[in-house]
């Protein structure tokens, strides 16, 4: 039997894991996330969300572990074998979340999301995500501290099982399977459960809070279609998963979608092009199927970012260093009508007659989406069938996808772009 | 064309085109599969990232995009709770839209309506075996022996499908001409 150690990060406290985790912990590999912010140049913004993706790991393997337990205890005689069968069998099982959960993040480049922009392109012609990254580290650099791990092979456990977490669909799907994968990328996840509370802790924001106690205390599995499983809620766990939902779709307005923000991340894309353009000849993330793709790739962090931001002429990065990034000088609401995007074409079709830099954002380009609240269900009791929320939320059955764009100018040219806004919008 | 438009457009349009005598129920299943398919299919770039998942390729981009077409008033979605299995969602085109929807080009057209009348018989656990195979086909590519590699691949990330119903999915796929037309818009 090894030791527990503990670590108190923010919003958990305590939070414990053994000699094996620690191994994984340990590896330089995971240590690179210290060295990732959870929110990229936020701290614009609000001056606390300086986190990492460190911290943010060891909180999902946390809330991963109390929602496996709690599936635990709330089975039914038909859904007993999706947790495991046996006590060895749940055990593994358990542990097998938690290592997906602790390396969900492994593979974010530098300013976390914002890298995956200059990811290059998978066989069938997409970027590539920040998950394809996690995934060939896991395999190919971690396998030392997972399956040749003295604690991997008493639990059968590899680093192909862990892949196996993060879709990538080589081996059955089977009800465990599914149910694992869900909690760590689903709808109902520990990965968005961990990142809302902690977001919203260190931005300093009240509006990221939701009732984490009754979504572990509530929430369940049943069988689905075929041989898969479906993560849910009872129909008692209902107001707390609106509270999940509101939060997700509050932190979007006013943090990830922050104008500053935004402004913010059109500057760090242009830096980190900038950066990889001065490294690799190229504005391209390194390939991570080849060795040479993954150790370059490794070799990108924040801190290689912050020193390219520091030492760099370009305007971009000028912008960051002196907090005079972009500024918005126009913005439609947040569910827009045409005659609102007419009004935009018509104040773009204007800065570019008077040949005025402006970059145009749009929220349903953003990497940070609200929770579709018709993905999240409910177990309804008296048909004994999962419903979803908005069929019995009338708060959830009115809340849309916020559809803004903003307009970015300069701050020099924010006079002259007011100027042509006016000329063109009464 | 902004690709959100064209994304809403082609969901639109398949919502139009789905209904009507012999086809299955237009639900987030169908939307899923029609669009992998037509992406990877029939090429009409919709630039969606597909990987395996519960019910076969999956990008969770598709179903924020028919929220979004339900939001602008052009998609109409109501949650069906029928008997036995006979529940989900059916997207239907809505009747008057608060937003205009993108014109799509004439290919992308063609490649609807074909992707309708190859697919649109097929209920959701047809689609999930017909996208799958299709996805593993993907993997293997053009060689002598890959569909014998299909069928065991398949049948080890969906051991819920019988061989025969795997091989019953290849030769409709290849009486179709589908792992032709997945190799041309491969490479």
């Amino acid at each position: 039997m090894g030791r527990t150690h503990t670590i108190r990060i923010p919003v958990h406290g305590f939070v414990e894991f053994d000699d094996w985790e620690r191994d994984i912990i340990n590896h330089p590999v995971f240590q690179r996330l210290r060295r990732i912010r959870q929110l990229a140049f936020s701290e614009h913004v609000y001056p606390g969300s300086v986190h990492t993706r460190f911290e943010h790991s060891l909180g999902v393997m946390h809330v991963a572990s109390r929602l496996f337990d709690a599936l635990c205890r709330n089975l039914s005689a038909a859904t007993k074998e999706i947790v495991g069968k046996t006590k060895a069998d749940r055990e593994r099982n358990r542990k097998l979340l938690r290592l997906a959960a602790l390396l969900h993040d492994v593979g974010h480049g530098p300013l976390s999301h914002g890298a995956e922009i200059f990811a290059p392109m998978s066989e069938d012609g997409t970027k590539l995500k920040h998950e394809h990254f996690s995934l060939a580290l896991i395999r190919e650099k971690m396998d030392c501290v997972i399956t040749n791990h003295s604690a991997g092979e008493c639990l059968s456990i590899t680093a192909k099982d862990i892949a196996e977490l993060y879709q990538d669909g080589s081996e059955a799907v089977t009800p465990v399977t599914s149910a694992l994968r869900s909690l760590v990328n689903g709808e109902l996840d520990a990965d968005r459960m961990d990142y809302l509370l902690r977001d919203a802790h260190h931005c300093g924001v009240p509006y990221g809070q939701f009732d984490l106690e009754r979504i572990i205390d509530t929430i369940r599995v049943e069988k689905a279609r075929n041989r898969e499983s479906k993560i849910l809620l009872s129909s008692n766990g209902l107001h707390s998963a609106e509270q999940l939902i509101l939060a997700r779709f509050m932190m979007f307005v006013g943090v990830y979608f922050h104008k500053t923000r935004v402004a913010c991340d059109i500057h760090s894309a242009e830096c980190l092009k900038g950066l990889l353009e001065d490294r690799f000849n190229k504005p391209l993330l390194p390939d991570p199927s080849t060795g040479e793709g993954r150790d370059s790739f490794l070799s990108l962090d924040d801190w290689t970012l912050y020193q390219w931001v520091a030492d760099s002429k370009c305007d971009h990065a000028k912008a960051l260093r002196e907090h005079r990034q972009f500024k918005r000088v126009h913005f439609t609401p947040e569910r827009p009508d045409q005659n609102h995007i007419d009004d935009l074409d018509r104040l773009t079709d204007i800065l570019d007659k008077r040949s005025i830099e402006y970059r145009c954002e749009t929220a349903t380009k953003s990497w940070y989406k609200p929770i579709s609240p018709s993905s999240v269900f409910v177990w309804d009791e008296d048909t004994s069938k999962p419903v979803p929320l908005p069929n019995r939320s009338a708060i959830l059955a009115g809340l849309d996808p916020i559809d803004q764009r903003m307009v970015f100018v300069w701050p020099k040219d924010l006079d002259a772009a007011k100027e042509a806004k006016d000329s063109v919008l009464s | 064309m902004d690709l959100t438009d064209k994304r809403i457009a082609v969901l639109a349009e398949l919502a139009r085109q789905y209904h009507g005598d012999g086809k299955a129920r237009f639900g987030n299943t169908a939307a899923v599969k029609m669009c992998y398919f037509l992406q990877n299919v029939y090429g009409v770039d919709l630039n969606y990232r597909f990987s395996i998942y519960t019910y076969g390729p999956f990008d969770q981009e598709i179903l924020f995009t028919k929220d979004l077409a339900k939001a602008r008033g052009i998609l109409d979605i109501k949650y069906v709770n029928g008997n036995g299995d006979n529940y989900g969602y059916d997207i239907k085109p809505a009747t008057s839209p608060k937003w205009p929807v993108a014109d799509l080009n004439a290919k992308e057209k063609i490649a609807i309506k074909a992707a309708v009348a190859t697919f649109s018989h097929g209920d959701t656990k047809d689609l999930e075996l017909w996208s799958t195979v299709c996805f593993v086909y993907r993997e293997f590519g053009e060689s002598g022996d890959s569909l014998p590699k299909v069928v065991q691949r398949v049948k080890q990330i969906k051991p819920h499908f019988s061989e025969n119903q795997i091989q019953k999915a290849i030769d409709f796929l290849q009486t179709e001409g589908v792992f032709i037309k997945l190799l041309t818009h491969a490479a």
